[in-house]
């Protein structure tokens, strides 16, 4: 019963007003990088590290890229895997501040204290 | 220098006529000093999932502390002064609502089965708590309401702006109920037949639909959904009551609102089959015969076999639901027109559309919040197909026209969309041409290009997001304010208030704000506010919708946004603002005293 299901779902884009690009039927993009950018941002402020730029970032070959600035003017590095549960490094001024995974601190962050 | 007592006396008779109150009441409220407001935002208490589950996976919800603001210096590009409190004024004070997605959870036209044939991709397409949204609205109305006067400064509540997405699914039943709700109208949250719930959350085949009477054939029991029989009934039976916002409210177009499932263009098929007594109820139905449909190629002899099939009941996964005309898809202006058909109060009648956007089919708009500050609703929708968006080049020269204005003139410029920049990078466009589609990069070197514009609100993702948009010198720029939605965890729209910290600086401040029902729900309460509760803590568990990241980080929820001021701001004199204030004051001592 799977091909024909599939079949007939496939069908669907060329029935959609002749859009030029099927791609565009994606639904809401941006939850990785997004995931990435919401976990970093969680660490650095429980680690109360004293922001000028929050870390902004990019998607690299293999994952994610942040960079941002501390108020003393120190570089902060984040770097992630490109897939859930994104594994996630930060730096601040070359110093490790964190090794782990982002879904566990969004998922950490949302509940309350124990 | 602020207004002389003569036009005080002035403006509170004017007020009091315009708004049916009496001189004296009026007089004393607009005669009293500003303070600052105490609402329950999440300044004081946020709402967290239980540290442990309660059953399998399912967690409850608990009050947590309060956020206190946290200064981000982003745009601005140095320390602020610690002083700057010590001088600030309020120049407005507003709340941001996005993403409503009013649903009419029993619509045929609702491909709910989306789900089990893709549920990565349309997971959200049959949520747990679909059939409570009207609820939740009622209940973010309370809040905004609650949240009249500014914590920051105890400037008052002056308007709200809402970035689309308020329908779901391009109904006409849909957008009615949201306008209606956010009007002051109320609404029982139901199509079809009176009092029963027709849809997949009560059928045995839709097994990736949450059951409330019995969830253990479904996916969502094993998770730990709890039975919660007469959650349906309660649902589509009792009529939400709505005090309506306090002030008056604009909306733009989002995705939801101009395209079917924000993803497909409508075609006649789908507008006649939301008003249809046919629903599909599983994903194999839905492939089989309603995508097929949809595609129209089939033959004279398939299409009387399928009738065939369909009166003797051989075709399984399809169900008989009650009609309703009601459920008609709208046509691209009738939303704009549903607007035009609303009270003067909350006003403005139009929601920021007029006649002359239904008579044109231009689907934007501008409008004056203050002699100083001016918002710009844009239409990003990309009607060839897909979720996400892109500004169509005629908006975005009549945008860069209306922002070179603000410059020259010294009027700070708000720019409202539903898309935000990680998702204007929709390149659809039909094959019989259109026009150039300007995408994120571009969009945003252009709004940087003028300082006046000081923010960007939209929504879209349904995460709490707050951007620095920064030049490349630097310093100098704008901040993007994306809200989470009312329809998915954690139901939070937002607070903004602009202020001039007069020492060359201003602020924007943001909180995110709960909507009102309690953070725990209480097993058994089917009040208005027990729903919107409930509503609440299914959204936090419906998994396939990545709860957690909807939140957002403590950068995006309360926070002090900084910025230099983009031009001399004492150009704004206290009378021009002591008398935007006046009016708003006006508008929610009126809302007070007929609510």
């Amino acid at each position: 019963m799977r091909y024909p299901r599939l079949v007939a779902f496939a069908a669907l884009p060329l029935a959609l007003g002749a859009c030029s690009q099927v791609a565009s039927l994606a639904p809401v993009s941006g939850g990785p990088i997004t995931s990435v950018r919401i976990a970093v941002y969680d660490v650095l402020v429980a680690q109360e590290v004293p922001i000028l730029v929050a870390p902004q970032c990019t998607a690299v070959t293999d994952g994610f890229s942040c960079t941002g600035t501390t108020m003393d003017g120190q570089e902060i590095v984040a770097t992630a895997s490109g897939a859930s549960p994104y594994a996630l490094t930060i730096t601040v001024g070359g110093t490790t501040i964190f090794q782990g995974n982002a879904k566990d601190v969004l998922d950490e962050s949302a509940k309350v204290a124990s | 220098m602020g207004l002389s007592r003569r036009r005080f006396l002035a403006g509170t008779a004017a007020l009091a006529a315009a708004w049916g109150v009496s001189r004296e009441v009026m007089g004393r409220a607009l005669a009293a000093p500003l303070r600052l407001g105490d609402a329950p935002t999440t300044l004081l208490q946020t709402i967290r999932m239980s540290a442990q589950p309660v059953r399998g996976s399912y967690r409850t919800l608990l009050a947590g502390a309060g956020e206190a603001f946290i200064p981000r210096y982003d745009v601005l590009g140095r320390e602020a002064d610690a002083n700057r409190s010590s001088s600030r004024r309020s120049l407005y004070y507003m709340a941001h609502m996005s993403d409503i997605h009013l649903i009419d959870a029993q619509s045929p036209a609702r491909m709910d089965a989306m789900q089990s044939i893709a549920p990565t991709t349309f997971g959200v397409a049959c949520r747990p708590q679909d059939t409570l949204t009207v609820h939740v609205l009622s209940s973010m109305v309370d809040s905004i309401a609650a949240s009249q006067t500014s914590a920051v400064t105890g400037a008052p509540l002056a308007a709200a702006l809402s970035t689309g997405d308020s329908a779901d699914n391009l109904s006409q039943l849909e957008t009615r109920w949201y306008i209606d709700i956010l009007d002051g109208k109320d609404v029982t949250a139901n199509s079809g037949a009176a009092g029963v719930y027709e849809g997949p959350q009560v059928w045995a085949e839709s097994t990736y639909a949450y059951h409330p009477d019995d969830p253990s054939g479904d996916a969502y029991g094993p998770y730990g959904f709890p039975t919660i029989p007469g959650m349906l009934e309660a649902a589509v039976t009792n009529p939400v009551e709505s005090q309506g916002l306090p002030v008056p409210w604009f909306a733009v177009y989002g995705n939801h609102d101009a395209m079917f499932m924000g993803t497909f263009r409508a075609d006649p098929e789908l507008y006649a089959w939301a008003v249809s007594d046919r629903k599909a109820a599983t994903g194999d139905a839905l492939a089989v015969n309603w995508v097929q449909g949809f595609v129209s190629d089939l033959s004279p002899a398939q299409m009387a076999i399928n009738a065939l099939r369909q009166q003797f009941g051989f075709m399984p996964g399809i169900k008989s639901v009650t009609p309703d005309p009601q459920r008609k898809l709208l046509e691209r202006t009738q939303f704009m027109q549903a607007h035009l058909d609303s009270p003067p109060v909350p006003g403005p009648v139009g929601h920021g559309w007029t006649q002359a956007n239904v008579d044109s089919g231009q689907t934007w708009w501008t409008a004056d919040l203050a002699p100083y500050l001016r918002v710009f609703g844009l239409d990003t929708c990309n009607l060839a197909a897909g979720a996400d968006g892109a500004v169509p080049q005629d908006q975005f020269d009549w945008l860069q026209g209306q922002l070179e204005q603000c410059q020259s003139s010294g009027i700070l410029a708000i720019v409202c969309s539903h898309h935000n920049a990680l998702t204007i990078e929709n390149d659809a466009k039909p094959v019989w041409g259109g026009q150039p589609l300007i995408h994120a990069e571009e969009f945003v070197a252009m709004l940087l290009q003028y300082p006046a514009c000081i923010a960007w609100l939209n929504g879209h993702t349904h995460i709490n997001t707050i951007t620095a948009h920064i030049k490349q010198s630097g310093s100098g720029g704008f901040w993007e304010i994306t809200t989470a939605s009312c329809v998915d965890f954690p139901q939070q729209q937002q607070l903004v208030e602009i202020v001039d910290n007069r020492d060359g600086t201003m602020s924007i401040f943001v909180t995110a704000l709960d909507h009102a029902a309690p953070p725990t729900w209480t097993p058994g309460d089917f009040t208005q506010v027990g729903l919107a509760s409930l509503s609440r803590e299914l959204a936090a568990n419906a998994f396939l919708d990545n709860p957690t990241l909807l939140v957002g980080s403590p950068l995006d929820r309360n926070v002090e946004l900084l910025m230099s001021a983009p031009f001399d701001l004492s150009a704004i004199t206290d009378a021009e603002v002591e008398a935007q204030q006046m009016r708003a004051k006006a508008q929610l001592i009126a809302h007070g005293t007929s609510s």
